[in-house]
């Protein structure tokens, strides 16, 4: 694995050098490189082997082994996003930028699911953002570095295709699993909701949380076929009824509130796989995992990578943490 | 490895939940979960057999991945 803070310099040396790179970092950093085989996304946080890290100098990289038969760097539209699983090589795997917030970001989030070919090859990949300090006052970005150019709504998408012999796959480590309380569903799929049903009773959403005063930064999890796959909380308007999510809920899936966690570091390490370090390419983690565990300066075992708005495993994710591994097959 | 086809049985009892699999490999659980919610709307046999049919689909293009193999035997040997 190759996943490390590099300088400018470094980088443009190895964009120079035709390397093939997945790059996070301040907007200013990243339009300073040249075109290449590259793709990119702007935040200014990260996990380094020495621990969380804020750094708006150096760029976060993680450099493809020199094994990769090819790339493919290809932006997208919310109108053309829905090929991306088409476009995806026979072997291999496709590695997404979205910016934070954006029509493009909502319309993934919503629509992937029904995507033709969805899941039937790896899609791996992460949400943009900006430093907490910035929120709402700048936005994030995403790079197509085969002509160094950026946007704020799109995405970005680099198709790898791997030689025969070798295989990607995609897994997760969420810490959070479905809490004994009540059995929550919607009615509709979306970003906020009001009214839910909660164990077969309509209610306000609103109310549940005030009523069982259950904690915001714990995110819904629903079961996806024995996958834990969260939606996190962004806020509840006391004024509306309205609880807002960062990630779409899906009408008909059952949600519970997640079990709380007294130690994130420890029930994380706790579910690396034994033998992660020696097949990792990519792996990144969610900044509300970085906030609400405080994991400035702390180490996730020997797991790096940028500290992420979302995270993308096929879909959408929230306060999770992705990685791509390569195999010999 | 074959991966037997879309009409054998044991692939409706996958996506009908009939039959139930700790599955590794992570792309056929949240594929599960996207056809669990389509067969609440939708059950029809025409339906079930469009699934499993997407299923094995899955399954046959992720073939060579170990984890994916040893899914196919949960599925097939059980």
């Amino acid at each position: 694995m190759t996943q490390a803070l590099y300088t400018i310099d470094e980088i443009s040396a190895r964009i120079k050098a035709g390397e093939a790179l997945f790059l996070a970092g301040d907007e200013k950093r990243l339009a300073q490189l040249p075109p290449g085989q590259w793709v990119g996304g702007t935040i200014p946080y990260f996990m380094t082997a020495a621990g969380g890290a804020f750094d708006k100098e150096k760029i976060f990289a993680t450099i493809l082994p020199d094994y990769v038969e090819s790339v493919h760097i290809k932006t997208y539209s919310k109108d053309t996003l829905g090929q991306v699983y088409m476009d995806a090589p026979g072997n291999g795997f496709s590695f997404i930028n979205l910016p934070a917030a954006c029509d493009t970001l909502l319309s993934f989030a919503l629509n992937a699911p029904g995507f033709e070919q969805f899941a039937m090859t790896p899609l791996i990949g992460w949400v943009s953002g900006v430093d907490m300090t910035d929120l709402g006052k700048v936005s994030p970005r995403v790079f197509n570095g085969a002509d160094a150019s950026s946007l704020e709504d799109g995405a970005v998408v680099m198709h790898v295709t791997l030689p025969p012999g070798k295989g990607a796959n995609i897994g997760i480590i969420n810490i959070f699993e479905q809490g004994e309380g009540a059995d929550i569903v919607f009615p509709a799929d979306g970003f906020s909701a009001d009214e839910v049903t909660v164990d077969g009773r309509p209610m306000k959403l609103a109310d549940y949380f005030t009523e069982n005063n259950l904690d915001t930064k714990l995110p819904l999890v629903a079961d996806y076929y024995g996958a834990m796959i969260n939606t996190s909380i962004q806020g509840i308007d006391k004024d509306s009824g309205q609880v807002a999510f960062f990630a779409p809920v899906f009408k008909g899936m059952t949600y519970r509130h997640a079990k709380p966690i007294a130690d994130y570091i420890e029930h994380f390490t706790s579910q690396i796989p034994h033998d992660l370090s020696q097949h990792l390419v990519y792996s990144c983690n969610c900044i509300l995992n970085y906030l609400y565990s405080e994991l400035e300066g702390r180490k996730t075992g020997d797991i790096v990578g940028p500290i992420t708005f979302g995270e993308v495993a096929y879909q959408l994710l929230n306060q999770t943490l992705v990685y791509l591994t390569i195999h010999d097959v | 490895m074959d991966v037997p086809g879309a009409e054998h049985v044991a692939w409706k009892d996958v996506v009908t939940c009939r039959v139930r699999h700790d599955f590794e490999f992570l792309a056929a659980k949240i594929f599960m979960g996207r056809i669990i919610l389509q067969l609440q709307d939708d059950s029809s046999p025409e339906a079930v057999a469009r699934m499993a049919s997407e299923l094995r689909e899955l399954f046959v293009k992720n073939i060579q991945l170990p984890l994916v193999q040893r899914d196919v035997n949960r599925i097939f040997n059980n």
